[in-house]
C-alpha cells in the first residue's frame, strides 16, 4: 500500500480527498500548509506527494523545496491546479519530472490515477 | 565584447535532466469537464433535476455523507441542464428520468424531467445553507 502525504489548505477538501484516496487503497496522511514538507514526508515516509493549496504559488514553492531536497528529488508529485495551463508552463520551464497536474474541478479517482500513474 | 576559452579546470556542465512530455492529466474533451462525453450528447438535450438523492440507501448521518449530499444538491437541484453538461460532471444517464452520480464515494441518484431548454432554477431547490 503506498503511503501518500496530501497537504490541502482547505480543511474539508483534504478530508473528501483523504476520504477518497483512503478508498482506493493509499495509505493517506493529510496535513494542513506547512513550509516543512520535507521533514513530514521523511516522518510519514510517504511515497508520494499531493499539493492542494489554493494558489499554484503557494504549491509551487512548496514544490521547489521538495525537489531541492536530496532525497526527495524523484519523489511523485501531483498538483491539484486551478490554472493548469500556467502551472503546466512553470512546471515545463524548470523541465520537472515525476510530477502531474490535475485541473479543478478534480474527483479523488483523477487524483487517484494521477498517483498510480505516478508510482507505477 | 565577450568572449569565452574553454577552462580545463572548470568541470563539465551537468547534463540538463530532461522534463516530461505532458503535466496536465487531462480526461474528457470539455474544458473543465472530468468525464468523457457520449457523441450523441453533443446534441442538445434538456434536462431538469428535480432532486438528488441516495435512493433507498440508509444514510449514516455524518459530517462527510451530509457534505457531499448538501453539494451535489446545491450543485444540481432544481437545475436545468444540457444532456452533454451533465455527463461532463459525471453524471450517468439511464434515461429521461433518472441519473447515476457519484461522489464521496457513493453513488446518489438523480430524477430527471426533460426540458424543452434552458430554465431558470427551481425555486426551493437546493440544500439550506447552515
Amino acid at each position: 500500500m503506498s503511503r501518500v502525504l496530501l497537504i490541502d489548505d482547505t480543511p474539508e477538501i483534504a478530508e473528501l480527498l483523504t476520504f477518497s484516496l483512503r478508498d482506493l487503497g493509499y495509505e493517506v496522511f493529510a496535513s494542513g500548509f506547512t513550509e516543512a514538507a520535507n521533514d513530514l514526508i521523511a516522518e510519514q515516509r510517504a511515497d508520494a506527494l499531493v499539493l492542494d493549496c489554493t494558489a499554484f504559488d503557494m504549491s509551487e514553492s512548496l514544490f521547489d523545496s521538495v525537489r531541492h531536497h536530496p532525497n526527495h528529488a524523484e519523489l511523485p508529485v501531483v498538483i491539484i491546479s486551478d490554472t493548469p495551463e500556467l502551472a503546466e508552463a512553470s512546471l515545463r520551464s524548470r523541465k520537472a519530472r515525476k510530477v502531474l497536474l490535475v485541473p479543478k474541478p478534480f474527483t479523488g479517482a483523477q487524483v487517484g490515477r494521477a498517483l498510480a500513474q505516478l508510482l507505477e | 565584447m565577450n568572449t569565452r576559452t574553454a577552462n580545463p579546470n572548470r568541470p563539465e556542465p551537468e547534463v540538463e535532466p530532461e522534463g516530461q512530455e505532458s503535466y496536465i492529466v487531462s480526461e474528457g474533451k470539455k474544458r473543465g469537464a472530468t468525464r468523457d462525453v457520449r457523441a450523441e450528447a453533443a446534441y442538445d438535450r434538456y434536462y431538469t433535476v428535480l432532486r438528488v438523492h441516495a435512493g433507498d440507501a440508509i444514510l449514516t448521518d455524518n459530517w462527510h455523507t451530509n457534505e457531499v449530499l448538501n453539494h451535489a444538491r446545491n450543485n444540481f437541484e432544481g437545475v436545468t441542464f444540457a444532456m452533454r453538461t451533465l455527463e461532463a460532471w459525471g453524471a450517468m444517464i439511464e434515461n429521461d428520468h433518472r441519473a447515476y452520480y457519484t461522489a464521496g464515494g457513493r453513488i446518489w441518484m438523480m430524477d430527471l424531467e426533460p426540458s424543452e431548454g434552458k430554465k431558470k432554477r427551481l425555486p426551493g431547490t437546493g440544500a439550506v445553507k447552515k
